[in-house]
Parts: C-alpha cells; sequence; structure tokens
C-alpha cells in the first residue's frame, strides 16, 4: 500500500534519505524508530508530496505521489506531532472544514460531534474555539479529521508526543483498530515502547538509511531497546 | 472504505468560504474594508466637489455669456434707434468693440458625465476661454505647459484610492496568503487534504478581491447613478463597465504580484517588505522617473522663448500699423463719428489696427504656437509608450480617460477653441474693415460655440487596450505563481 523505492533526499550537501526502500501493507502499522534528524519525518514528507524526492519513487496504492499528488492524497490521513488547526474556529468547525475538504460533501453536525466523541475529545468542548484547546485536545480533532477521511492509509508523525499515557494508550488503540479495518499505518516515534506495543513491523533509521527492519512480534522489549541503542551507538 | 471524489469547483468554493469566514472572524476584513469604504467615499466626494465646483464655473460662464447678449441687444437697439450715443469701445454698432472687449462669447467643455471618478488634469487645465479676437497667447498660453504626470498625486481623488491605496489594501490582505499557513502550521494540514496549492492560493485570492471589488466598483458607481443623472446614459453605462473592468483588473495584477511574492517562500515580514518595495517601484519611482524621462528626452517648449516672439512679433506688427494707432480719436472732436449712418459705423483707426496687430502676432506666432503643440503632443506619446512599464501610469492614464479629465480631451477642447477663435475673427474682420455697422439681427447670428465630444471609440479604445494589458500582465503573473506553487515544496 505504501511503497518507499531507492528513494533518497538531498537537501543541499545533506542527504536526508539515502536510497530507502519500504513497503508496508495493508493492515499493517509500520513503526519507524531513530533519532532526531534520522530522516522519518523526510520520509513521512515525502509519502504527503510535501517535498520532492531527489531520485526514487514513492507509491501509495500503487499510484505515484509526485505524479499523481491529489489522488495519492484521497487515500491517506496524516496526523502530524502537533495538529495545527485554525484557532478563530471551534473544533467542530475545524473538522467540518477539514472533513469537506477530504471527502468533497458536508457531514451533518451530529457525524461530526460523533468522529469527535470517537477521538476522544469531550462533546462540550466541540464548540470551543481551538485557541483554548491543549495540544491533546487539538491532537484529537487531528484524529477526527483521519477518521472522517475513512482513509485508506494512516501518515503518523510522532503522534503520541505530548499525549498523556492515557490518550496515548487509547490512540494506540485507534491505530489497531484501523489496522484490523484494513488501514495501513506508518508512524515515526521515538517511544520504543509504543512501537513495539502497537507496531506490525518495526523499522530503524539512521542518518538517512533504514538499518534495521523487523517483525514486533519476533522481538521483546528489551531486545528492541538493545537492537535501537546499538544501532544508534555505531 | 469508500473514497469520495472531490470536484475541484467544490473544493475551491470550500476554500472560498472557508477564507471568508477565517477573514470575518479575525477582523482583518472588517478593518481593511471599513478603510476602503472611507477612501472610496472621500476620493469620490472629492471628485463630486470638484466635478461640481466646474459644473457651476460653466454654467455661471453661460449665464454671464446670455445676461452680455440681452444688454448688448438692448444697447443697440437703443443706439440704432439715435437714442443713446456711445463711445466706440462700449458701442455694441461698432463690430471692433463687440469682437473684443463687449464680446461675450465663451467656448465652454462641459463635464464628462463620469468626471467624478477621477480629477485628472481637470484642476489644472481650464473648462471655458473668453473669447475675443485678442491673440491667443494671451487667453490660451498664459499657463504652464506640464507633463500630464505632473499631479499623478496631486489629489486624495478616487483615481489616487484606486491606483496608490489600492494594492497597498491588497498587499495588506495578500502578503502572507501561503507564508501565515506556513508559519501557522495549518499548511501542513491543508496540504495533507486533496487540494493543491493552487487552489488554495486562488481561493484565498478569489474572496479578498471579491471583498475589495464589491466596495470599490459598486460604492462609487451606485452614487453616481444617484446623484449625477448625466451618467445614466447606455454610453455611460458602456464606461462604468470599462470601468470596472480596469480596476478589478488592477486589483486582479496586485493580487498576482502577492500570490507570486508568495510562491517563493518566505517568511510573511519578508513577503511584506517585498510588496512594499514593489508598491514603490511600480507607484511611486517608476511614475517620477518616467516624468524625469519624458522631461528629458522632449523637453517641454521654452515659455521665455513664447514670450520674447510674442513681443518681437507684437512690436513688429505695431510698427506695421504704426499710422493707424497714430491716429486720433475723430469722436472726441465731432460727435456725430458716433453715430449708425446707412448701417455703417466708424471704426476708431486705433481699434482697426489692435484687431489687425493681433490678427498678425497670432500669425507670426503660429509655428512657434505649433512647436508647443507638438512637444505636448509628443510628450503625450512618450507618456504613453511609457506608460507600458507601470501598472500604476498605465491604470491612471485610462481612469483620466473614462472620467474626461485626461490629457486628450483638454487638447481637444484647445483645438476647437482655436478653430472658434479663428472663426469670431473671421467673422469680425470684414465688418471691421468695411466699417459694418453691427445690426441686432447680426447678434443672434454671431458664430457659436459648440463642443464637440471626442469620438467614443476612440475613448473606449484608449481604456481597452489598457484593460487589456492590465489583465494580461495581471494573467502572465497569476498564470505563473500558479505554475510555481504546483512545483515547489511546501516545506
Amino acid at each position: 500500500m505504501l511503497d518507499a523505492i531507492e528513494v533518497t533526499k538531498q537537501f543541499g550537501a545533506k542527504r536526508a534519505l539515502d536510497n530507502v526502500s519500504l513497503s508496508v501493507l495493508p493492515g499493517e502499522i509500520y513503526c519507524l524508530l531513530g533519532a532526531n534528524g534520522a530522516g522519518k519525518t523526510t520520509l513521512v514528507n515525502l509519502f504527503l508530496n510535501f517535498l520532492q524526492p531527489t531520485s526514487g519513487t514513492l507509491q501509495i496504492g500503487k499510484l505515484d505521489v509526485v505524479r499523481q499528488p491529489l489522488e495519492t492524497k484521497r487515500l491517506l490521513a496524516y496526523i502530524p506531532e502537533q495538529v495545527t488547526l485554525y484557532g478563530v474556529l471551534s473544533g467542530l468547525e475545524n473538522l467540518a472544514f477539514f472533513s469537506s475538504l477530504a471527502i468533497g460533501e458536508h457531514l451533518p453536525r451530529q457525524r461530526l460531534l460523533e468522529l469527535l466523541e470517537a477521538a476522544g475529545l469531550p462533546r462540550q468542548a466541540a464548540d470551543d474555539r481551538v485557541a483554548t484547546y491543549s495540544k491533546g485536545m487539538r491532537q484529537k480533532v487531528g484524529i477526527a479529521i483521519a477518521l472522517a477521511k475513512n482513509a485508506k492509509a494512516l501518515l503518523l508523525d510522532e503522534p503520541t508526543s505530548g499525549l498523556d499515557p492515557s490518550a496515548a494508550n487509547e490512540f494506540s488503540e485507534l491505530l489497531v483498530k484501523a489496522s484490523n479495518d484494513g488501514v495501513t499505518v506508518l508512524t515515526t516515534t521515538h517511544d520504543l515502547f509504543h512501537a513495539k506495543q502497537t507496531g506490525t513491523r518495526i523499522g530503524i533509521m539512521k542518518q538517512g538509511r533504514l538499518v534495521e527492519e523487523l517483525r514486533s512480534e519476533e522481538v521483546s522489549h528489551a531486545d528492541l531497546e538493545a537492537l535501537y541503542l546499538k544501532h544508534m551507538k555505531s | 472504505m469508500k473514497t469520495m471524489q472531490p470536484r475541484p469547483l467544490s473544493t475551491l468554493s470550500l476554500i472560498v468560504l472557508h477564507e471568508a469566514r477565517i477573514l470575518v472572524r479575525d477582523r482583518t476584513l472588517l478593518l481593511v474594508c471599513c478603510v476602503l469604504t472611507l477612501m472610496v467615499g472621500y476620493g469620490l466626494f472629492v471628485g463630486l466637489a470638484q466635478a461640481t465646483l466646474r459644473d457651476r464655473m460653466v454654467a455661471q460662464v453661460l449665464k454671464h455669456e446670455q445676461e452680455t447678449q440681452t444688454a448688448n441687444s438692448g444697447t443697440l437697439q437703443s443706439v440704432l434707434a439715435g437714442q443713446t450715443a456711445l463711445i466706440p469701445f462700449s458701442n455694441p454698432a461698432n463690430p471692433a468693440a463687440m469682437a473684443g472687449t463687449l464680446s461675450g462669447r465663451y467656448a465652454t467643455m462641459p463635464n464628462a458625465p463620469l468626471a467624478a471618478l477621477a480629477i485628472g488634469q481637470s484642476d489644472m487645465m481650464p473648462n471655458y476661454y473668453r473669447i475675443t479676437y485678442l491673440s491667443k497667447v494671451q487667453f490660451m498660453y498664459d499657463t504652464e505647459i506640464e507633463n500630464p504626470w505632473n499631479l499623478l498625486s496631486g489629489h486624495f481623488d478616487l483615481a489616487f484610492v484606486i491606483v496608490f491605496v489600492l494594492p497597498l489594501l491588497v498587499t495588506t490582505l495578500g502578503y502572507n496568503l501561503l507564508s501565515a499557513e506556513r508559519e501557522h502550521g495549518t499548511l501542513r494540514m491543508l496540504c495533507s487534504q486533496p487540494l493543491s496549492i493552487a487552489t488554495l492560493m486562488t481561493g484565498k485570492v478569489v474572496v479578498r478581491m471579491l471583498a475589495l471589488l464589491a466596495i470599490v466598483i459598486p460604492v462609487p458607481l451606485v452614487v453616481l447613478l444617484l446623484i449625477r443623472p448625466e451618467a445614466r446614459g447606455a454610453e455611460q453605462l458602456v464606461l462604468m463597465l470599462s470601468w470596472s473592468a480596469l480596476v478589478a483588473a488592477y486589483c486582479l495584477f496586485w493580487f498576482a504580484v502577492a500570490a507570486l511574492v508568495n510562491t517563493v517562500g518566505r517568511s510573511s515580514s519578508t513577503n511584506a517588505l517585498i510588496m512594499m518595495a514593489l508598491w514603490t517601484i511600480f507607484v511611486l519611482i517608476l511614475p517620477v522617473t518616467m516624468n524625469l524621462a519624458v522631461g528629458l528626452v522632449s523637453p517641454a517648449p521654452s515659455r521665455t522663448e513664447l514670450a520674447s516672439r510674442t513681443r518681437v512679433a507684437t512690436a513688429e506688427s505695431l510698427r506695421e500699423y504704426e499710422d493707424l494707432y497714430s491716429a486720433d480719436y475723430r469722436y472726441a472732436s465731432d460727435p456725430e463719428a458716433l453715430l449708425v449712418k446707412n448701417e455703417r459705423i466708424e471704426v476708431p483707426s486705433r481699434m482697426r489696427a489692435f484687431f489687425l496687430a493681433k490678427q498678425k502676432v497670432d500669425e507670426q506666432i503660429e509655428p512657434l504656437l505649433k512647436r508647443f503643440d507638438q512637444q505636448l503632443l509628443q510628450q503625450q506619446k512618450l507618456v504613453d509608450r511609457l506608460s507600458l512599464l507601470s501598472p500604476a501610469m498605465l491604470v491612471n492614464e485610462a481612469l483620466t480617460s473614462i472620467a474626461g479629465t485626461d490629457s486628450r480631451r483638454f487638447l481637444a477642447f484647445k483645438d476647437q477653441t482655436e478653430a472658434f477663435h479663428k472663426r469670431w475673427r473671421q467673422y469680425f474682420s470684414p465688418r471691421i474693415q468695411e466699417s459694418r455697422a453691427m445690426t441686432v439681427r447680426d447678434l443672434s447670428s454671431l458664430p457659436r460655440w459648440h463642443w464637440v465630444e471626442m469620438p467614443a471609440s476612440e475613448i473606449r479604445w484608449s481604456i481597452w487596450w489598457r484593460a487589456m494589458l492590465m489583465l494580461a500582465l495581471a494573467s502572465v503573473l497569476g498564470g505563473l505563481a500558479l505554475a510555481r506553487s504546483s512545483r515547489g515544496s511546501i516545506e
């Protein structure tokens, strides 16, 4: 569903991604681990066509991301580390706008409220201005937008960063549920525990290269931590 | 899993509605619209005041003409009936007096129906001349010849609001079209949806442009239609449409500039600085530079030369008619000379000499005046050509054409006045030479002034090529911005 084929991304003299190939199958949750600057977010940005690759190909559902950006974006939903919304609008209005943009139709208020509730936002906060929301609340609106889109693939850039443990746990449950529904998930994270707990596959990136790929059921928490640290120190 | 296929139009309308809501919520639009409404209102008021003043001037002049004609007619009847004996200078039976001091004829140019839209040259160039047999140098060339652009920044009229202020308001609304979304982080959220930056930018421009145009176009036109009945014809409707198209094209040009600047990917503050720099170049520096260039390439004719040549011509004609000038006024010793006999009256030699001398001065000075006019025409042509370099100049020229306050209309008025002045002299010349007394019938058959408006097709052409050029410029810049936006990354 999500395919990166020999992708390289160069920023001037700096090579952010170096010949990375990666494939995420439908229903898989692929967790990308790596230190800051390892190239995780760059890879997500390339899938979103926020950046263009220096070389290589990115595909979503066999569609080329660069050549068919709008078509590929119809297939995916994105939740960044910081979900930034329009502060002068309420959570509900933000959801209404982004969901209309995503699916091309206006959802009724009741449906929007259900989505916000499913994402974990208290109903009484739905009509408050987003400027008054905490980071976690904004994250939940972001999740609601993704849910509204009913996307085939989810791209998540450190989505649980800044969420309290309970919210992070709820979020992981949502991911697993989506995965069970056949949704493909590619998520970047620093959280080894979260990766092991939620992911079906784990990739470790270092200095723009994918240095390790493993199935999460094949490693224990301790082994994953040891492997990660070994790569980081080498 | 079902995926809907959003249609481009609906995506655009979504962006437009969303942008409108955001702009209304954060009150930016309200503030800008209030400022624009106030400025449009004030600019229109200034234009209307100037147009009204000129209307009154023409009305007063025509009233004075009428009163003079009536007075002359009454006096003439009294003189012809032998009831009054007047000295030659105030005797309407004397053709030299009627052609000169007693003449009540004026050449007037009425305001164009849409004059209130731009003051243009109208506060500098006269809209009436008193016609006598005097040399035209005395009544037509006693003002400085100015480059049309000298007055570009002279008034706070509606044209000023459009040419100068509108781009600033476009800058206020457009400097951060994309950069604000990028800086707030919402651009990532937007671009993760099936939405192209080109559509996003188009939607943003559409809503902002509609908001500005909804004030700057209908407000002046509705006010004009309500308070100036002469603005209600079919031809005026065409001009109003041309004016609207021109303003819209100019507004679009500045939004296209803003969009292009936003695609460079700089911060909002840098974008604002770039926009201000472009405004300064296009609206201030280029017109001033053009003005200097016009002055340099085609300098204004020398006033000193004209004055000196006029003096020389006057001296020569004085010499030529020396004998006539030296003749005494006979009526002082012979009052019978004041009376009309057999439809003849004695025109004093000095008055005849004066008439002939002024005619001679004009004949002699004509080549120089032609050179003046040529020079002015050349300047205008140069301005026309150079105006292609500055959208502000281009639009200002078209706006004054629509308002009928452009230099072309004033030049046409001058030309027609010169022709009328010639007719006036030709009418009186045989009467003065042959000492034919004026009759009551003559008074009603005196040459009459008729202002002939410039051909509508000429005006329309001068407006439309500019509007089309402005639209083409805006389209090129807008196309460039859209092309860049579809190529660039959002990071």
